[in-house]
């Protein structure tokens, strides 16, 4: 099947690793680094996914996504939805049966994606980072989500690695993948480990028993949209009320770029706060004479989130008490999730465990990947004794149910039951010669349907017609190891296999995921002539630097004639200038200045003075600083 | 009816820590990813869930050795009371009774 890739699909960064010969490797991307912001961006002329689309989000913020995490499997009527949309300077729409779509202008035309698609680009991205790390072809991943993501977010999910062409093996619960990070080299005897996620947008925690390689995960609980971007928000909106302040009539909401200017400052700020205790904001020219300076202590910070920050126990206290276990009986609480780096949480944490130290053994920002890389490692097979023994069993997050008499939920499959699992019940008619049911499935916990989500309608219909009572229909509820639901039915007495349609507002129909395949190969083709664009333009500089390299050479300096360093310096001036006040050309015209330059101008002049080969080494050389130039495939 | 102690391997009087060793061992060869492309593995894996999920928790355990059978469990808020209020009028059936 070939390698089998472990992704961590953050709200604001994402990462990749892979188990190779037994041990993890993190991959890092073109730029060097370990994590890929979730960032794409439409240019006139590209698509960016990643640093570069992140570093020109200021510059061109109504083309720029990012967060499509917190509108994945989401209605567009979802008030967290409406709420965040007020601090994103993309635009966000809603669709014929009330999905989100994202609107961008592409080559002067709007284009709508849905969420799926641009995470599509960022698994793609991630994709490509792993295929230029292995050179062979990636087809598999396991891809992580957030444990308390419900189904259709986590369908949405999967449908995202369809869209890039990916098989998604496994939908992975992150603080999982995160204990495996802890607990893979732990050879302790059985632990209870607490796992606190706080991430960029979304938090979860999790309660696992770690046995000789078994992960079992006792209960889970967490909160979709709760993370380092709401602290951001909190920060953002102080700011904005300062410049409100200071400058009568000025509003920074106004400008999508300004907001894009605070929103990078805000992140800064309060990284900075995790180990410094002030920290001065300034943004020069945030609108047309407005100039922020600001100081900030950690304190104020802390006053800002001070409800977000408490808000992050209740989780916490929630799997104690589903799991019946004491704080006491927890034998490591680990932080995961660029968030607990913040001091505030980690005393709060800390005060709750009866002064526990948390557990800061594990990197905060790659764990996840670490988590799914192994667990790629044991869906593909790989032979390692290392791995061998290692089983997770994870649970259900959310009970799943269907609505019966007087619109009150009957549960099917409790939440915190292992999966895969399935759960069969018998249902009848309630009326005379009754040929169908109509029955709704839902998720949540509480008591009245209505007060939980609704994952679909699904009629069972075909049966023979019988006196009421006596058809007995077996309704079977199937939750797979991704933690996606299928549900069939049958009518025993009759033995017929009865028809059944589930009805998912969130799902993409087949033929949805097969035009957004089509469109995403489109870019992938638009991105392979940008890229070969690119690499044709970074040749031709290249030989052009090494040309003027070789001339500053005082040896050969000194034996070449004077008219030949006059005529190659103009050649060469000639073609820096065409680079420099020209838009971006074809790959095959860079390659004809190319061969004119080497085969007719400066090239034989180099050969007689026969330096050629210096010039081949001068231009290796320059290879390694050639990758200053992002562009996605 | 599957015997539920059948499933796991362990005897009727097996400790709840020889319960949960036995379910681990068990789900370890039995579990879905460490069989790919074995159909079967997903059921057989689902019914050692369905007897662990039984004979870890104390009240359905004695249940299911008083009864030899062990109903889902109420559903809804209103079920559990209604079970409640029977349980109250009623002696339970159970397999030494009979």
């Amino acid at each position: 099947m070939g390698p089998v890739v472990g992704v961590d699909l953050g709200t604001t960064y994402s990462c990749v690793a892979i188990f190779q010969n037994g041990a993890v490797e993190i991959i890092a991307n073109d730029q060097g680094n370990r994590v890929t912001p979730s960032y794409v961006a439409f240019t006139d002329s590209e698509r960016l996914v990643g640093d570069a689309a992140k570093t020109q989000a200021a510059l061109n913020p109504a083309n720029t996504i990012y967060d499509t995490k917190r509108l994945i499997g989401r209605q567009f009527t979802d008030p967290l939805v409406q709420k965040d949309m007020k601090l994103w300077p993309f635009k966000v729409v809603p669709d014929s049966s009330g999905k989100p779509l994202i609107q961008v202008t592409v080559d002067g035309a709007k284009k709508s994606l849905t969420p799926q698609e641009v995470s599509s680009m960022v698994l793609g991205k991630m994709r490509d980072t792993a295929e230029a790390y292995l050179g062979k072809e990636v087809k598999n991943m396991v891809v992580t989500v957030p444990a308390y993501f419900n189904d259709a977010q986590r369908q949405a999910t999967k449908d995202a690695g369809a869209i890039a062409g990916l098989n998604v093996l496994r939908i992975l619960n992150e603080p999982t993948a995160a204990a495996i990070a802890f607990g893979l080299d732990r050879s302790h005897a059985a632990e209870t480990v607490l796992v606190f996620d706080l991430g960029g947008g979304t938090f979860d925690v999790s309660l696992l028993s770690i046995d000789s390689g078994v992960f079992e995960v006792l209960a889970t609980a967490g909160d979709t949209h709760l993370g380092g971007e709401d602290l951001d928000a909190r920060l953002i909106q102080h700011l904005i009320g300062i410049v409100k302040k200071k400058y009568p009539g000025k509003d920074p909401t106004t400008s999508p770029a300004a907001v894009q200017k605070l929103r990078r400052e805000a992140e800064r700020a309060k990284r900075a706060l995790s180990t410094k205790t002030e920290v001065r904001v300034e943004i020069e020219g945030l609108l047309p004479g407005v100039d922020l300076s600001e100081m900030v202590t950690r304190a104020k910070f802390e006053e800002l989130c001070a409800d977000l920050f408490r808000q992050t126990l209740l989780p916490v206290e929630k799997v104690l008490e589903d799991a019946a276990i004491s704080k006491s009986d927890v034998s490591e609480v680990v932080l995961v999730g660029g968030s607990t780096r913040i001091p505030k949480v980690r005393s709060m944490l800390k005060r709750f465990f009866n002064g526990k130290e948390p557990n800061t053994s594990i990197n905060p920002d790659e764990a996840v990947a670490f988590g799914a890389a192994v667990q790629a490692g044991v869906l593909s097979g790989e032979r390692d004794k290392k791995i061998q023994d290692l089983l997770l069993l994870d649970v259900a997050p959310l009970t799943l149910g269907i609505e019966t008499t007087g619109g009150v939920m009957a549960a099917i499959i409790p939440r915190n039951t292992v999966i895969p699992t399935s759960k069969t019940k018998r249902y009848t008619t309630a009326e005379d010669g009754q040929v169908a049911v109509t029955n709704k499935v839902f998720e949540g916990e509480r008591p009245l349907s209505q007060d939980n989500r609704l994952l679909g309608t699904f009629e069972l219909s075909g049966f023979p017609a019988m006196p009421r009572g006596e058809a007995q229909i077996d309704v079977t509820f199937d939750l797979d190891a991704n933690g996606i639901l299928s549900v069939s039915a049958r009518e025993v007495t009759s033995g017929t296999e009865a028809k059944i349609t589930i009805q998912n507002a969130d799902r993409l129909s087949p033929e949805d995921v097969e035009r957004m395949v089509n469109e995403a190969a489109s870019y992938k083709d638009a991105d392979a002539q940008a890229l070969g664009r690119v690499e044709a333009r970074v040749r031709l500089e290249q030989y052009v630097h090494a040309c003027r390299k070789l001339l500053k050479d005082v040896e050969l300096r000194n034996r070449m004639l004077e008219e030949d360093v006059l005529s190659a310096t103009s050649d060469l001036d000639t073609v820096d200038a065409w680079l420099d006040d020209s838009g971006d050309h074809s790959a095959a015209e860079y390659d004809e200045r190319l061969a004119e330059l080497r085969d007719n101008s400066v090239g034989p002049v180099f050969e007689r003075y026969d330096v050629v080969g210096q010039l081949h080494r001068a231009r290796v050389g320059l290879l390694r600083v050639a990758a200053w130039r992002t562009v996605c495939a | 009816m599957e015997d539920l102690y059948f499933v796991l391997g362990v005897p009727r009087d097996a400790s709840a820590e020889a319960v949960k060793k036995a379910y681990l061992q068990k789900a370890r060869i039995e579990h879905p990813d460490k069989n790919p492309g074995d159909a079967g593995a997903h059921e057989r894996f689902q019914a050692l869930g369905r007897a662990y999920s039984v004979l870890r928790d104390v009240e359905k355990r004695s249940a299911y050795d008083a009864a030899g059978i062990v109903d889902d469990g109420p559903s809804t808020i209103g079920e559990a009371q209604w079970t409640a209020f029977w349980n109250d009028f009623y002696t339970r059936v159970t397999q030494d009774r009979i």
